[in-house]
This record gives structure tokens, sequence and C-alpha cells, in this order.
């Protein structure tokens, strides 16, 4: 059964380190998710448990056997490219069959296999199109189908609804959840969009610059961050910087950089004069009825919720994240004051990082 | 100041038709996001706005002047491509500069209009970098830097965040709309992504097979889609047919095949076959109807389940803390707030074909 | 791909099957693959690189002859002098005059570009020494111009300016024309939104990422011009440039100008082309602003007085002397009655008809030994195989000969091989790998270059072999690029001539037997008959290759 486990597993290309030192174990049959900014050595990862890419030290084993050096031919591994690489010389049959016979599969069995997978993805009438007479979603589908008829356990999938239109997205998102618990893969999914990992993931693996930062699965990840990090790039949080002025038990008080106050609930020993980076997320801030006191700057609709952004004094910006019942419900005038809350039991406290906040979360 | 009015437009590639008839207007100041899925003729429109793509029926007017004719460097738009299209050749500051320079302005001219642009989008310190030691979201800064110091005051933006890394794309719409905003210009924008649209506009025009299918402001679009499509593609939807089991003034009872439930009436008849369209998020847990779970996936601020109501599936999106306690197979009661349930005339065809995205 | 199956084809399937299966298991042993790399690389060294070198090293003692001779040593650097300059002048011709036509090719939508665009390649079937033939014709000895008042130039400086041009004229339209294909319109479309009329566009814009294909180019023309032997002596006069001094003095039985004279060539023109390599890629066009000016040139008038200028260069400096040979002849050949003795091989066409023979299979064993050795060559150069460092030594070493006269090589390998007791068939053969092996690794490089690695990963990780992968994605995908690699390697094995000259004297590829032919008198018309045969030959030949290439590409997959 494919259980795949990595075992110090390091590369470096050039002066560039892509992979430091990765431990991994995933079980059989779960639909991991790796998470993780452009240049955080996802792909990498992914090209190494399937064989494309070789690691300068370390081990990879697929099934409990060593396959450190076998190449990717004579792994029962199959990897998807970001752009479906379909052969552009074989039509939609041709480009499935191919990897059937690669295997050995007799043309007869090869065959019965075309039509079936081709059935589960829905495309039985393109068997004789060309990749380039298909939209992008259908090449998308012909990739996939030409993996499943490999009859390979293990499916590796970068990027796989990277390219295409945001809609469509969400469309194959389920059909890909779906085909993966029918045919009871394990499915090793590299993605940079936090929405899609963790609504498909049984395990999020979340990487940044060569370094696992945090695994688990999605609810542990979204609900117990372990660094700024992770609380930044799964999920919408505010970040709000300060001195811890009393530690309390596990009440720690942090004073804000405009002089306001705070409470979050931490273990980590926080010392009084420490800084320190609390974090919440934008839908757990609480609206009207709060002690900190807000003008409301700018209100985003985005459909099922809507961003609101408020300014504290000083200058300090909140944004919080308001359902669509409420938004419609309330009436949230730009200009106008609003009593925030920030609950104590929600809010995550960590170490201030040693290249400071921004070092941290800047995207651009 | 520019308005863009866009006439009976058509526009045939051999055989294929990639605008058919198609109208709109964009009004000074406006920020206008076309959106539709791939194919459905919207770069196209930009283009010919732009004066990229000629050849066709129609006419395009820019501040009530015929722009059909205009060679596309005398028209004074500012295009933002999506493959970014920075000059290779050049250094930060040169392709900041190259409009003016193309222009033949001053020196002095070129080295001001050029630092304030790289001032507005905080590049100032790249000004020597090439493009290419650049990440993603900073060359289309620089891409979008270079169009402002053209000077133009209509901005065309075609997909120009869909190549960039997801939270990269979300930072950078709105500070895209923020620059627009403070700079009073005119902008349309191209995208095919309805988050991106709802987020960055004053108004959505939405787009399929070579047609607009309706234009309105984002929560208009949203909450009270004239077309089943926009509805569609704007979110995420339960989508039923069914029949008018009972027409009444002001409501109606309708039959999804087991479970009836009440709407609003906009004028339906007894028997009449309909489209019923409710969001996920606005179906209320607590009520008459009765499922079970059937899975439950975390999505951000929602718990996405899908409930098993009679034989039908119906997803419902509640933030999570208030489905904390539900997991796989619990039972579960909800309501369809009448006012958030959309009927449509069943358009006779399948409906499939009605909301398909090819 | 149903197929009835009879017993036989059933078998040779079979056959075909278990030997698959076994290339399939061999490719996956790496020492395999790593032999196979050595190999290539020990043929390159040993067959390709070191003979053209080594005949020339090996009589090194020699150039003291030369330079303790004050007269041969006037005559030998002014050979090379000429030479450079003649090389240098007629790349930058090359370049100003192909870029319009190139650019008319790829960015403009008229219905006859098609038919401008496969004449471009037309000059390329004509063997060289015919094209130098037909130019004296055309330009001195038999002007048709001389209607206008034009009675033609004596041979000297400006015809061999005029031949030069005109032969590696095609080169670089097609060089050019593919660059700009490859640069994306979007560039050029945001600079014309940002305000730049066509002018400046193409000037800030379109020329410098058009640059890495200008200095190919300039280099290509460079190296062929520097080169050219059997034609330019053709043309040349009294004038000498470096190829046509080395003929003279080979032929007066001396060998240490030929010595003196390749070695100071290789060293200029390795410098001169290192030189522009290296600060080729860092010159810029400096733009400070766009001029009034420029937008005048953008109008429609004075493009479309470009373009004409363009197409009436190409056709006058280029097509016609390609085909006035056969022009100027027509007439003759036509009331001789040459044809019926032509088929029947009688007197000279006898000869003629072996000659052809020895050509193709010359030209065809060149083109299979160069395509298996060369493919490893570029895996290694392109994949990396071996490092980056070796891969950049490689792919420069192996553009050597380019620049070597071709009768400067032909006698360094006569006499590197010279004692083996090869014979005559042989030296010809290796002649002939020596100089088209540098076109089949460049094409073969850039084809692989162009094929996505991801295509052979997903064949990797869906099961296929290396051997299967390459077999069935890599070749079917790069068919038809690989194709104009192969045409090129055999229209230039069958058009040659200096080299071949100088390493035999009893074998004779027609080109060599075209080139006697118009050396004497009596046989002019044979000539020029002789030539329209083997154009027409060629042609055949091509569009054969071309439906065989298509037809069986089912039996590569």
């Amino acid at each position: 059964m494919p259980k795949v486990v990595l075992e110090k597993v390091s590369k470096r290309f050039g002066r560039i380190t892509a992979l430091d030192k990765i431990d991994l174990m995933l079980d059989d049959g779960e639909y991991s998710c790796i998470l993780g900014p452009t240049g955080s050595g996802k792909t990498t990862l992914l090209k190494i448990i399937a064989g494309l890419v070789e690691p300068d030290s370390g081990d990879v084993y697929i099934d409990g056997k060593r396959v450190t050096g076998t190449p990717a031919e004579k792994r029962n591994a199959v990897y998807m490219h970001q752009n479906y690489a379909l052969f552009p010389h074989l039509t939609v049959s041709q480009n499935i069959i191919f990897g059937l016979t690669a295997r050995g599969f007799e043309e007869e069995t090869a065959r019965r296999k075309v039509s079936e997978v081709l059935e589960t993805v829905k495309l039985g009438e393109w068997a004789n199109a060309y990749p380039r007479e298909l939209s992008g979603g259908m090449q998308q589908r012909v990739a996939l189908a030409r993996c499943l008829a490999t009859g390979a356990r293990l499916l590796l999938l970068d990027e796989p609804l990277g390219a295409l239109d945001a809609r469509l997205r969400l469309e194959v998102r389920r059909e890909l959840s779906r085909i993966a618990e029918e045919l009871n893969l394990t499915v090793i999914h590299v993605t940079h969009d936090q929405s899609e990992a963790l609504s498909l993931a049984d395990r999020l693996i979340l990487m940044r610059s060569g370094k696992i930062i945090q695994t688990g699965p999605p609810e542990e990840v979204y609900f117990k961050p372990n660094s700024v990090f992770s609380a930044y790039f799964v999920g919408e949080s505010v970040f709000l910087e300060g001195v811890v002025r009393r530690v309390d038990g596990r009440i720690v008080t942090l004073e804000l950089r405009n002089g306001t106050v705070i409470e979050a609930l931490s273990n980590e020993g926080f010392k009084r004069g420490e800084l320190a980076v609390a974090a919440v997320r934008c839908e757990d801030i609480g609206v009207g009825g709060g002690p900190l006191t807000a003008r409301l700057k700018e209100v985003n609709f985005l459909g099922s919720f809507s961003k609101l952004v408020f300014e504290l004094t000083g200058g300090l910006k909140i944004t919080v994240n308001i359902p669509l019942p409420r938004f419609i419900k309330e009436e949230f005038r730009i200009g106008a004051s609003f009593q925030l809350s920030i609950p104590r039991e929600k809010t995550y406290l960590f170490k201030q990082p040693p290249m400071g906040l921004m070092g941290e979360i800047e995207a651009v | 100041m520019p308005s863009v009015k866009v006439e009976n437009v058509t526009k045939k590639f051999g055989g294929f038709t990639a605008l058919d008839k198609v109208n709109i207007n964009v009004d000074d100041g406006e920020y206008v996001s076309i959106i539709g899925p791939s194919g459905c003729g919207k770069t196209t429109l930009l283009r010919i706005i732009a004066g990229i793509i000629g050849d066709y029926e129609g006419h395009v007017y820019v501040d009530g002047r015929l722009f059909d004719d205009k060679p596309l460097e005398e028209r004074g738009i500012g295009y933002v491509f999506q493959n970014i299209a920075l000059f290779p050749n050049m250094d930060v500051g040169g392709n900041v500069s190259y409009s003016p320079r193309a222009k033949g302005l001053d020196n002095s001219v070129v080295r001001t209009t050029t630092m304030e642009m790289l001032e507005l989008m905080k590049l100032r310190e790249r000004y020597h970098d090439f493009p290419r030691s650049l990440s993603g979201g900073m060359q289309q800064k620089t891409a979008l830097a270079r169009a402002l110091a053209s000077s133009a005051r209509l901005l065309l933006l075609d997909e120009p965040l869909s190549l960039l890394d997801l939270k990269v794309r979300t930072e950078l719409r709105y500070e895209l709309r923020r620059i627009v905003k403070d700079l009073g210009l005119t902008a349309i924008h191209v995208t095919h992504d309805q988050e991106e649209a709802m987020a960055i506009s004053d108004r959505i025009i939405v787009m399929r097979r070579a047609q607009i299918v309706e234009d309105g402001t984002p929560v208009d679009l949203y909450l009270h889609p004239k077309k089943i499509f926009t509805g569609y593609f704007l979110g995420e939807s339960n989508i039923f047919e069914g029949s008018v089991a009972q027409a009444d003034e002001g409501t109606a009872l309708i039959d999804l095949g087991g479970l009836v439930i009440t709407a609003r009436n906009t004028g339906f008849q007894t028997g009449e076959k309909v489209i019923v369209m409710v969001r996920p998020e606005l179906i209320e847990i607590g009520g008459n109807i009765s499922g079970r779970v059937l899975k439950k996936t975390l999505e951000g601020l929602f718990s996405r389940l899908i409930l098993d109501v009679k034989g039908m599936r119906i997803v419902v999106k509640q933030p999570y803390s208030t489905v904390a306690e539900l997991g796989e197979g619990s039972s579960v009661s909800i309501r369809l707030p009448e006012e958030h349930v959309l009927v449509y005339k069943h358009p006779g065809r399948d409906l499939y074909s009605e909301i398909s995205l090819y | 791909m149903p197929a009835v199956e009879t017993g036989k084809t059933s078998r040779f399937r079979e056959m075909r099957r278990s030997i698959i299966a076994r290339l399939d298991k061999l490719s996956e042993k790496k020492t395999i693959a790593y032999s196979l790399y050595l190999s290539s690389i020990i043929f390159f060294l040993g067959i390709i690189l070191l003979p053209s070198l080594l005949g020339i090293l090996l009589k090194f003692d020699t150039v003291m002859n030369i330079v303790s001779d004050p007269e041969l040593l006037h005559r030998s650097l002014t050979a090379v002098f000429s030479s450079i300059i003649i090389a240098g002048i007629v790349s930058a011709l090359d370049v100003a005059a192909g870029l319009p036509l190139a650019w008319i090719i790829a960015r403009k939508k008229y219905r006859w570009l098609s038919i401008v665009d496969s004449l471009v390649d037309f000059p390329l079937i004509v063997p060289t020494v015919i094209l130098g033939y037909s130019t004296l014709l055309l330009w001195s000895e038999e002007t048709p111009f001389s209607i206008i008042g034009f009675n033609g130039i004596s041979p000297g400086l400006i015809t061999v300016l005029l031949l030069h041009f005109a032969f590696s004229y095609p080169v670089v339209v097609r060089i050019l024309v593919g660059k700009l294909m490859d640069i994306e319109a979007t560039y050029e479309v945001a600079a014309r939104t940002l305000g730049a009329c066509p002018f400046t566009t193409a000037r800030t814009v379109t020329i410098p990422m058009l640059k890495s294909g200008i200095i190919t180019s300039l280099i290509l023309s460079f190296a062929r011009s520097l080169s050219e032997t059997g034609a330019t002596i053709m043309v040349a006069g009294s004038f000498e440039n470096g190829p046509v001094f080395i003929k003279k003095s080979i032929d007066a039985g001396m060998v240490p100008p030929m010595v003196f004279v390749s070695l100071v060539l290789i060293v200029l023109s390795i410098l001169i082309l290192a030189g522009l390599r290296l600060f080729g890629f860092k010159l810029r066009i400096p733009f400070r602003k766009s001029h009034r000016i420029e937008a005048a040139l953008s109008s429609e008038g004075v493009t479309r007085i470009r373009d004409l200028f363009a197409i009436i260069i190409f056709l006058f400096l280029v097509l016609l002397p390609a085909c006035y040979m056969v022009l100027a002849r027509i007439n003759s050949m036509l009331s001789y009655d040459l044809l019926g003795k032509i088929f029947t091989l009688q007197g000279p066409w006898s000869t003629y008809g072996v000659s052809v023979l020895n050509s193709y299979v010359i030209a065809l064993l060149t083109t299979l030994i160069n395509v298996m050795f060369s493919l490893p060559m570029a895996t290694i150069i392109v994949r990396r195989k071996l490092g980056g460092f070796v891969s950049r030594i490689l792919e420069a070493l192996s553009n050597t000969s380019i620049i070597m006269p071709s009768v400067a090589l032909g006698v360094s390998l006569s006499l590197f091989w010279g004692t083996s007791g090869a014979s005559d068939f042989i030296l010809v053969l290796l002649a002939h790998l020596c100089i088209t092996y540098p076109y089949m690794v460049a094409t073969t490089v850039s084809v692989l270059e162009d094929i996505p690695v991801e295509l052979e990963e997903a064949g990797r990780t869906l099961g296929g072999t290396p051997f299967t992968v390459f077999r069935s994605i890599v070749l079917p995908v790069a068919k038809y690029s690989f194709l104009s690699g192969v045409i090129l390697t055999f229209t230039r094995s069958v058009n040659e001539t200096g080299a071949t000259l100088a390493v035999s004297k009893t074998f004779k590829t027609v080109s060599v037997l075209l080139v006697e032919w118009v050396k004497s008198p009596g046989m002019r018309i044979e000539a020029g008959a002789g030539t329209m045969m083997l154009m027409f030959l060629s042609i055949v030949l091509l569009l054969i290759f071309r439906y065989i290439y298509t037809k069986g590409g089912g039996a590569l997959a």
C-alpha cells in the first residue's frame, strides 16, 4: 500500500537550498496538500517523491521500500504537471494508452482501461481529439485520466487547478475530491491556494523556504497555527505587534504601538517587556459592543462574505470578515464609528520573529 | 474626461464569432470589471477598445469621440497585460520612463513623471533592477507604473493579477483599486475571477459566449441576478429544478421533487416549471427542513456542509463556530429564507447548457 | 491503430517488439547512457576536431618559411586582411538587407508572402560554385543589364562581395524570421499603447530583443564568408583573399602558406567572434527620447518604399544570381538535343550519372552518421549531462570547423589521414562530416531546447523508460524542426566543393564535376544543363524525403 516516507531529504540548486532536511510521513489513502508560496520548495519535494529529481542527501520510501535512486518509471507513483504536459502529437486515447503500454499492459486491456478512465472524467466523446482541440478544463481532465489509467495508487499533482478559471477551479476541486475518494488513492497535491488546500486535504503540509513549517489536519493548522507564518498563510488574520506588559498565569497582556491593550492566552512563557505578535482570525473579531473604538474606512463585498477595514486610534488598521447574512441585515456605513472586541481565547500569541513581522508576512 | 462607449460591436475570427453585437457604457471615473469564462470574448472586447484588434463591425467612442480609425499609439490608453510584458532589455526605470520618452517629452518631464510613478508604487529602490530579478508581484507593479506614466486617464487591465500567487493577488487587488480611485482614473478590468471582480469594481459586466449577459453592482448581481448564469458564475449556489405547486398573492410554494419550499411570487403561475437558486451561506440552521450531514469541510471562515435532504443534496455554509458540534452523519434542520430563494422561469433547455462554463 | 496482420507482419512486429524491449532494458542502465555520451565525444574529438586542426599543427614548423620571406608574408597578410574585411562588410550588409525582408515575412499578412518565404531557401540548393559561376555571368561576362548601359564589371573585389552576399543572405533571413516569430507580439503592442510609433517600437523594443538573432546571423555569415573557397576563386579574378591564396599556393605545390594563413584566419576569427559574443550582448542602443522624424518614418509611404526596396534587393542580388546560369542558357539547352543524351547517359553524362550517385551516397552517409553522433552530443549540451561548464566548452568547440577555410580544412584532413592509406571515398566522407557537423549539432541543440522538459518527465513518471520516451515522445515532437537540420546537412554535403577538391583527385562528386565543366570552355552548356538537373533532382529528393518523413511518422511512434 502506498505510504510515503521522507527522511532528512535535502536538495540544493547552485547556491539556493530548495529543501532542507525534510522529514515527512504520509499514510495510505490520505489526501495531502503541500501548501506554500512560490519558491518554498514544494514542487521540488513532489518531484523528488516522483523520482524526477534526485535528492542530494536523505532517503525516500514508498510502500516501505527505499526508492532513492530508483528511476521515475519504476516507482509506483505518477506525476501530473501544472501545464498537464499532454503529448501534442498524440490523441486523447493515445495519450492515455502511452502509460499503459509503457507499463506492459496488453493492447486489449489497455483499450478497455482507456474507455474506463475516460468515463470517469466524462470525456468519452473526445477520445480521438488532439490536446490542442480541447479547452483548458478538458485538458486537465485528460491529464488526470492519463495518470489514473496507469493504475498507480500514488498520485502526485503539481498545482493541478492552477491553470483553470477561478469558477471552474471550484467545480474541478469537488470532482478531484470525489475521484480520489472513490478510487481510494493516495494523493499529494501541491498548491499555493490555501482555500483549495483546506477544503481538499486530510493532511496539510505548510512549507516555506525549503522547510516544513507545520503539518496536520486542516482544522488543526487553522485553529492551532504554530507560527506567525502559519497564521498568515492559512486563513486570514490580523497581526498586532506589541510589548508584553503583564503575565498572569496563561493570560498575557499586550500593549500595542498605539497604546491599545489586548489580552491573549498562552503557555509559551512570555516575560514582561518582551516583544510579541498577536494574531486574530479576521472572522473572530467582534464588531459592536467591544472596548476598542474604530472607524469604518473601507467595505469590500466579496459575495459570501465582506471584508471591512476599520481604523483604530494611531492609524492601526484592522480587517474584519463579516458573513453575508449579517452584512445584509446590518448597516455598515463608511466613516461610522464601531466598537470592536478581540476575544482573548481566540488570539494566538507568538514571540517576535527574528526578521520582524513584515519579514514573515509580506507577500509582494 | 474618459468615458467609453462600445456600440454594436461584432468581431469574427474566421468562422468563430468572438463578439456578437456588444454594447457597453463606462462612465468617467468608474471602475468596471468584465467577467466571464475563458473564450467568452472579454479580452477581445478590451483589445478592440485599445485598438490592438481592428476589423470589426460597430463603433468605439472614448469621451464621445469616434476611435475606430485611431492608431493605438495615439489613443492615450494605459494597458496592463496578463503576461506583464515588461521590456526585458530595460531596467525598471527604463520601463517606467518608456512612454514619456517615446512621446518625445523633455528630459526633466521624463524624470519627474518617472520618479512620481515609482514613488507611488513604492519601487524607487528598484530603479536599476531588471524585470527578471523581480518577483511576479513587483513586476506587475512596475507594469502598472509604466502604464500610469503615460499619463493615460483610461486604464485597461487584461487579467492583470491572474499569474500571481494567491496571497499576492489578493493584496495587489486592493492596491490597484486604491490607486485608480486616488488618481481619479477610469478603469476597465477583465478577469475570470468572480471574487476579484466583486472586490474591486463599482460595476460588473458579465459575458458569456460572445454576448453580454447582464451588468450591475456586485451586491445586486450576487444577491439578485436576473440571469441564472450570473448567479452561478459569481459564487457557489444550490440550483434545483422544480415546479410551482401553488401560486398565491406575494408567495409561491415550489415543489423541488418531494421537498416543498416557500418563495416570493414574482408572477409565476401554478404548474409552471421553474429553476430555484439559493446561496449556501444564506441558508439558516434551525427550521422545519431536516436532513443529515454527508460531508463537512473547513473553507476559511465557513464550514461547508453537504446535506442529504429527502435524497437531495443541499450545500450549506455557516461560520465554523455555529456548526462546531456537527459532524458527518449528524442530523440537522435548516431553513431556506424565502427572501433569498431566487426563482427563474425554466429555460426549456437542459439546465447544464444554461450554466456550462464552456 | 487497427491493422490487418498477416503472418509476416506479425513476425516482423514480434521482432520489433523484442528489439525495443531489449533497448528499453539497456536504456535503463546508466552505464549505457554514459558510454553513448562518451562515444559521441570521442567521435567529435577524433573525427571532427583534431583532424581538422592537427593537419595544420603537424606542419606548424613550416610557418617559419613564410615569416622569413617578406614578399610571401606580405601577400599572406594582405589576403587575410581582405578576407576579414569582406566577411565584415558582407555580414553587416546581410543583416541590414535581410532584416527588412525577414520583418515582412514574419509580421505582414500578404498572400504572396508564402511564395517569397519559400523562394528565400532556393539559393541554398544551388551548389555554391555554380552560384559563383552564375554571379560571374550575371555581373561580368554576360550581363543582361547591357540594355540599360551597364557593361559588366571585371572579376575582383566587387564580384566577390556580390557572391558572398548572395550565398549567406538566405541563412540570415531564415534565422531572423525564426527569431522575430519567437518574440511575443505583446511587447510591441505594449510599446504602441504607451505611445511609441512603429519605428520607435522597432528601434527600442523589437531590435534590442532580436539581438541574439542578429549576433548569430553575423557570426554565421562572417564564418561562411571566411571559409568559402570554390566559388570565390571563380569570381575573384586576380584578387586574393585567404582561401583563394591558399588554393593558389596548394595548386603550386606549396603547403606553408596554407598552414600560416589558416592559422592566422582561425585565430583572428576566434578573437573577432568571441568579441562579438562578449561585447555584442552588452551593446545597448541608447534611447533618450523619440524624435519627430521617427513618426514620419513610420508612415505608410515610407514603410512601402522600404518593403519594396527589400524585395528588389532579394530578387536582383540573391534570387537572380542563383538561377541566372540556367536562365541564360535555357535557349541553347532546349535547342540542343541534350535531353536525349542526358537520359541515355551518353558521353559526359555517364560520368555525370556516377558523380550524382557519388554525391548522394556521401550526403546520405554524412547525414546518417552526423545524426547518430550529434543527438547524444546535443543531449549532453542541452540537458547538461556532464555539467554546465563542459556543455559550454563543447558547444563552442563544435563550431570550429565553420570558420575554417574549407580548402584548408580539406588539406588539413588529407595531411592527417594521408598516411593512413584511406581511400578517396573515405577522405571525402570525413571531410563532409567535418563540414556539416556544426550545422547538425546546432539544429539538434535548438530542437532539444524547444521540447519542454515536462513532456519527458511526464513520459517517465507514466512508466516509460528513457528509450521509450525518446522514441515515442521526443522524436515525434521534434521531427519537423529536426527535418530542417537533416535537409541543411544533406544539401550542404551535395553542394560542397572546396574541401572535396582538396582531399580527393579521383573521387568526384557532382559539384566537383560541374566545376570542371564550368572551367572547360567547351562544356558550358552541359554545365548549365547539369546544374538544372541537379537542382531538379534536389527538389524532387526533398519532396520525397518530406513525404516519407511525414508518412513514416507512425513507424517511429
